[in-house]
């Protein structure tokens, strides 16, 4: 293993002490001269036409300062979502703000205003807009199909009989829009030794962060300031340019600190812009921080799923086919894609030799979709790991077993396009976790115990985990100190940081003298990638390294230029560029730095490469002549799907009698190559591991199907889990084997740690319950009481959204 | 009228310590909340809103006060967002930004969460850190029981816990640049050295108020009385007033409904409502005693009620909120109500000089309805004793562990002569809209041998005591299978059959 300075040590990020502190600002803390408060006014009803709006008593009302409507900001076409909207399509639908001196006053105000709304049909089960005369989410349609050959609405029906035929199990025969396979996928069935069909429903619900999003904004000299609950920096000024009409260089976005996304902030969100317009009509500073409440509405959600799976195992377990349909609930904005996604993920974490995707995103007017940790990809886990329990059963296989035989590793092939992974080892995680958990002797234990049930359940998970071709920005200043420009953003994981480590690695330098510039675009930072995706480990220790492999060949170019010779007769030693045959020879980095302001060009940043983003080149112009300029855009090879990959081991005590569960032992490995920052990837694991607990059994929504009311608006309705609900210890590790197409070993995690953990316990509770595999999730106590007492289930089959 | 508990007339300001300092507001909005005031008019953001219910623990904040003999200091963790400014008067309000030295060093509470990576995207972040400071202040060498019972009223979404956890058992190692035996902060429970405790002390002391609180503002008014006779008098002359005591529901009724309250009557300065006292035939509990104080003795006296209260709600919760605004609030799943059900409560009302006694098993008339007369308020909680009890169990079943509303809550209480049952009080919350003793279930155990037989056949009329309905927290099915099923569990866990209980497991 390479002896590393930096790489895979921990370190205190620098923002952490603001966070315990209090010191750290996030968007609802910054007020500036003459700011005012916006609350919004959001869609009591699930689908309509607002046909009035009468703020005409606010006009007299001491304190307010203003309304904002549809009527001031851009209208957008449907499905689309709006900053403001006349057409509700969910309830929470933002339809007007009014400003005010301070937030109080203008909740008062939202009571005095009358808005009329005339009431259009609304669905909140897909199925219930599928079933033919059923209502459509949408007066265009109940499909939104967003492809790149053109998207748009489609009305797609089912006679009662198809619908009742997918509520009973069978494979679905009405129509769909997506489609995908690879290989002979009827073949593979002919020669599987066994074969079974299952139905499943895995219920949407909010990303829930603890931070409620807030956006401020002001204008400057044309220049719109906002402040804002990003995930990514960089990333969100194209579409916040977008949402506010300007160019991209007429907007600054200030983003030190975010409470949580996990999805929910990736790009710009239409409401981050209203502060913006509302600023702009009023001539003031404007803050909108949203309730609570409204975070269920607008945070978005993860897509629900209802779907249907075949599978075929030869005796020997290898999966020799599977066919998969999905139905998708896009909410009212048609955003999701995790149904094709899912699909993605059976085809590389079980690598079955044949496969089919049939997909149908059916539009509802539930709170709007969108990327949620794993969207898809932790779903199916979820789905799929009792029914490998069940497989392994059926061919007498111990399920560890059935899962190594199928594991991903380095030759698999991947996707429709049957693609390269980069690398990958499966096989290895599940033999360190088997080993970490005993699973030998806790498979084997005995599991009844009175009232009390044990169940073991093996979990993997899986996201794509990098991305390439964005840019690294460091500069090397006459003081000896070196500036990391880092565009990420900063939504807690310490990736802006850590993965700036890569640059320090290649410097060799004192991580004392680096100094880390994130959360203000005026900060120069460079075109980053969004933070989401479990991409930025990969990305941008990659993007790191160019800038930085850039500014190393500029100081021994500086140096021979300087003291003689050429580049290749020097090299660094963290502080000094020195003669390798005469190691005396040399300069500091501060003198280099100061030598390439003299020498200017692309040593200070005067000219940089044309193939850099726009954004990367106006960090460069504001920081040219201040130092020596490292900065590149990452061209490194990089060819096939790059896995983040994580394998979990659960023990569940289960009451027989309440239907509830503990979690005795969690066990979960992280397969991500190199390990970077150890402390951080444990975090990820821990957390990720509690987010799957959260969905294999407490989160899901519940709307009432008379009213389109949506019941879970807070914490303690959704019952996100609290550290009580998870178990005393959780124990993670990590494979650290390097990746051969980043120039550490190192790929992301973030996603996949939170799917090998719902995967395992849904696969516990399906074994303590000796193999009844629910097909859904979450598995509330209801469902393992209903299922003990023999009596039946409160819902229908394959009904979501439900109570 | 009576004479008041002063002589003096009622201050129209409040006082109260932050940072060192006392601060004075006059006229405080009665409905002003602490975190308002943090966030709004201090400007200090550190505190954070999560929720806004109570719910999360972003806003946590420390409260310092004189304990109730006056010479000592009790350290609480509360929920600001749902505490009303006035009810700071006398006390010591402690937030994040109270921790960091003036040389910038860290607590060691911080310290800890800094070494163990506890904090993410750092919004839960400021709330963990005083919820661990309540902690550090009131446990020298916490259980792992401990630090989870600490911690339960803090949400996180993105470290998993753990290294949270790591922290609480971590931070008394820690140490700190500053000079702990100058400073009450520094010091973890029990390693005070004299000097700033009683500095604290007096300090505190400096602002205890002996006059009635009575603030005017905006058109709403808040009035503090410090005796059950100047109380009785107030709410004869306004009927309608808000009775304030821990403010964990009152506090949600402004933030989440934004109800207007006109007429606030703060209960937490009456000294005689936060007593609580034992005698030989009862416990006999203030109405406006918090939970904190009143679990302890009746855990005491009835060890079933331990599991129960451990997850009854959660420490910010139970620390502001009182026993008696359990049970006045008449909610059909609050967690006090089966048990108190079960042990034969009865309630001390009081209007004016006259006071009447009135079982609990009466006090409920409807969803959230009770026997209160205008004028009217609950005074004091009897619990009879000795241990008629002695077959007194409890269970809660919720989706969380804890910090979660029932789906279904039961008590049953059971006293055996020999073989045969000579009591039956068997007592369900979530059942029905009230909380509510299961009569014909009683009928079919009383004079019956406690066998199987005769439990099977009470768990048979279970349905004509109850029918619930179906809710998003459970469904009707759902909690009339358990609620059989827990009766019989209460059965065999009385009989010896050997059986884990909830708590506790793979924990301690």
């Amino acid at each position: 293993m390479t002896d590393y300075k930096h790489i895979g040590k921990d370190f205190v990020p620098p923002d952490i002490l603001g966070k315990v502190t209090g010191k750290a600002k996030y968007a609802e803390d910054f007020r500036v001269d003459g700011m005012v408060f916006a609350r919004l006014y959001t869609s009591p009803i699930a689908h309509g036409k607002v046909t009035h709006i009468d703020t005409s008593a606010l006009d007299t009302m001491e304190g307010v300062i203003g309304v904002l409507t549809a009527d001031d900001v851009p209208a957008v076409e449907a499905p689309n979502a709006a900053i403001l909207t006349n057409s509700p399509a969910y309830i929470g639908d933002p339809i007007l703000a009014v400003a005010a001196v301070d937030e109080l006053t203008a909740e008062e105000a939202m009571t005095r205003i009358k808005v009329t709304i005339e009431a259009l049909p609304f669905a909140v089960d897909p199925l219930d807009s599928l079933i033919e005369g059923g209502p459509d989410a949408r007066e265009e349609g109940n499909i939104f199909v967003r492809s790149r050959e053109g998207s748009g609405f489609r009305t797609v029906k089912w006679s009662q009989q198809q619908v009742d035929e997918f509520r009973a199990g069978k494979e679905p025969t009405g129509e769909f829009t997506d489609e995908w396979s690879y290989g002979d996928v009827e073949g593979g069935f002919a020669n599987a030794e066994v074969i079974f069909e299952a139905p499943f429903v895995t219920t949407g619900y909010a990303h829930m962060s603890m931070e409620a999003r807030t956006a401020m904004a002001y204008w400057q000299n044309g220049t719109c300031y906002v402040y804002g609950s990003a995930q990514s920096q960089s990333f969100w000024m194209p579409g916040l340019a977008r949402l506010l009409g300007v160019e991209m260089s007429k907007v600054v976005l200030i983003s030190e600190n975010t409470g949580g996304g996990f999805g929910s902030k990736i790009g710009a969100y239409p409401i981050a812009a209203l502060p913006g317009y509302f600023s702009k009509k009023l001539g003031r500073p404007v803050q909108l921080r949203i309730t609570r409440e409204q975070e269920y509405y607008i945070g978005s959600a993860r897509v629900g799923f209802q779907g249907w799976i075949k599978m075929g195992f030869a005796r020997n377990g290898r999966m020799t086919a599977a066919d998969v349909f999905i139905i998708e609930d896009i909410g009212p904005n048609a955003t999701g894609g995790d149904g094709s996604s899912a699909g993605g993920a059976v085809s590389l974490v079980y690598d079955p030799a044949a496969m089919r995707f049939r997909g149908l995103p059916v539009l509802t007017n539930t709170t709007p979709r969108g990327a949620q940790r794993g969207p898809g990809q932790n779903q199916i886990a979820a789905v799929m790991a009792p029914l490998m329990d069940r497989a392994a059963r059926e061919l007498h296989m111990d399920p560890l077993e059935i899962r190594k035989i199928n594991a991903v590793n380095s030759d698999t092939t991947v996707y429709a396009e049957q693609l390269p992974v980069t690398s990958a080892y499966m096989t290895e995680a599940l033999e360190k976790g088997a080993d970490m958990f005993d699973w030998d002797t806790k498979y084997n234990q005995p599991r009844r115990n009175g009232n009390k049930v044990i169940g073991v359940g093996i979990g993997q998970g899986y996201h794509s985990a990098g991305t390439k071709g964005f840019d690294g920005l460091i500069r090397i200043t006459p003081d000896g100190k070196i500036h990391l420009h880092s565009g990420i953003g900063n939504l807690g994981t310490y990736s802006y940081a850590s993965t700036t480590r890569a640059a320090a690695e290649v410097l060799k330098c004192e991580w004392e003298d680096c100094v880390i510039h994130h959360g203000n675009t005026e900060a120069n930072l460079p075109w980053s990638s969004y933070q989401a995706g479990s991409v930025s480990t990969f990305t941008h220790t990659r993007a790191n390294y160019v800038a930085a492999m850039d500014a190393v060949d500029k100081m021994k170019a500086i140096t021979a230029e300087t003291l003689g010779g050429v580049a290749d007769d020097y090299d660094i030693d963290g502080e000094r560029v020195f003669n390798i045959s005469s190691p005396a020879q040399g300069m500091t980095y501060a003198a280099v730095a100061a030598r390439a302001i003299q020498l200017g060009g692309a040593y200070s940043g005067a000219s940089y490469p044309d193939d850099i983003h726009e954004i990367t080149q106006r960090a460069v112009q504001n920081i040219a002549g201040t130092g020596l300029i490292g900065v590149a855009k990452d061209k490194l090879a990089q060819e096939g799907v790059i896995p983040g990959l994580a394998a979990a081991f659960v023990e569940i005590e289960l009451d027989l009698e309440t239907g509830k569960y503990d979690i005795l032992d969690y066990v979960g490995i992280a397969e991500c190559g190199t390990v970077m920052h150890p402390q951080g990837l444990a975090g990820q694991m821990k957390g990720g591991a509690v987010w799957g607990m959260g969905m294999a059994g407490l989160e899901r929504h519940v709307y009432d199907p008379q009213n389109g009311l949506p019941a879970n608006v807070g914490y303690h309705q959704c019952g996100i889990p609290t550290y009580l609900d998870v178990p005393a210890v959780i124990r993670t590790s990590a494979v650290d084997l390097p990746d051969p197409q980043n120039p550490f070993g190192a790929r992301g995690i973030g996603e996949p740690a939170m799917g090998c953990s719902v995967a395992a316990l849904t696969s516990a509770i399906s074994d303590a319950l000796g193999g009844h595999t629910f097909g859904r999730t979450p598995v509330s106590r209801d469902m393992i009481v209903n299922h003990i007492a023999g009596k039946p289930q409160s819902f229908k089959p394959q009904q979501t959204n439900n109570f | 009228m009576h004479p008041s508990s002063s002589d003096k007339p009622a201050a129209e300001k409040i006082s109260f310590l932050l940072d060192g300092e006392i601060i004075e507001i006059n006229d405080v909005d009665p409905t002003r909340t602490v975190l308002q005031y943090l966030r709004e008019d201090l400007r200090r953001t550190g505190t954070k809103e999560g929720c806004a219910e109570g719910d999360c623990g972003a806003c946590t904040v420390v409260v310092a006060e004189l304990d109730h003999d006056g010479e000592s200091v009790r350290v609480r963790a509360v929920n600001s967002c749902i505490q009303f400014l006035a009810t700071l008067d006398g006390k010591e309000l402690i937030t994040v930004e109270s921790l960091r030295g003036k040389d910038g060093s860290l607590h060691p509470v911080q310290k800890a969460m800094v070494d163990c990576h506890g904090s993410q995207c750092g919004f839960c972040t400021p709330g963990f850190v005083m919820s661990l400071l309540a902690l550090y202040k009131n446990n020298a060498s916490p259980t792992r029981l401990d630090v989870d019972d600490a911690l339960a009223g803090n949400l996180c979404r993105c470290t998993g816990y753990r290294p949270i956890v790591d922290a609480a058992l971590a931070m008394y190692d820690e140490s700190s640049q500053r000079d702990a035996s100058d400073d009450w902060l520094l010091g973890a429970k029990g390693t005070n050295t004299e000097k700033p405790l009683q500095e604290k002390i007096s300090k505190l002391k400096s602002i205890r108020r002996t006059n009635n609180l009575a603030i005017k503002q905006a058109g709403r008014r808040l009035s503090s009385p410090r005796s059950v006779a100047e109380l009785a008098d107030l709410i004869q002359a306004k009927p309608d007033s808000t009775l304030l005591a821990g403010g964990t529901d009152v506090g949600l009724w402004v933030t989440k409904r934004h109800r207007e309250l006109d007429e606030i009557i703060y209960l937490g300065n009456v000294a005689e409502l936060r007593n609580i006292s034992v005698s030989a035939t009862h416990i006999e509990i203030g109405a406006a005693a918090t939970l904190s104080d009143v679990m302890p003795v009746l855990v005491e006296h009835f060890p079933a009620l331990q599991e129960l209260f451990v997850r009854f709600a959660s420490p910010p919760i139970r620390n502001a909120g009182t026993l008696g605004g359990n049970i006045a609030n008449a909610s059909p799943i609050g967690d006090s109500m089966p048990a108190l059900l079960a042990l034969d409560t009865v309630l001390v009302l009081r209007e004016g000089q006259q006071q009447r006694e009135l079982p609990l098993d009466e006090y409920y008339v409807g969803y959230q309805a009770t026997a209160l007369q205008p004028g009217e308020f609950l005074e004091k909680i009897r619990v009879p004793l000795p241990a008629s009890s002695s077959g007194l169990q409890t269970y809660k079943v919720s989706k969380r562990f804890d910090q979660d509303i029932s789906a279904i809550c039961a008590a049953f209480c059971i006293g055996l002569d020999g073989d045969e049952i000579v009591t039956a009080r068997v007592a369900y919350g979530g059942l029905a809209a009230i909380p509510k003793r299961a009569k014909q279930c009683e009928q079919m155990l009383l004079g019956k041998a406690f066998e199987r037989a005769t439990i099977d056949a009470a768990i048979n009329v279970l349905d004509a005591d109850f029918q619930p309905i179906d809710d998003m927290r459970a469904s009707a099915e759902y909690r009339m299978q358990v609620c059989r099923n827990l009766l019989l569990r209460f059965y065999l866990e009385s009989t010896g059959a050997e059986t884990e209980r909830v708590y506790g497991y793979n924990r301690a």
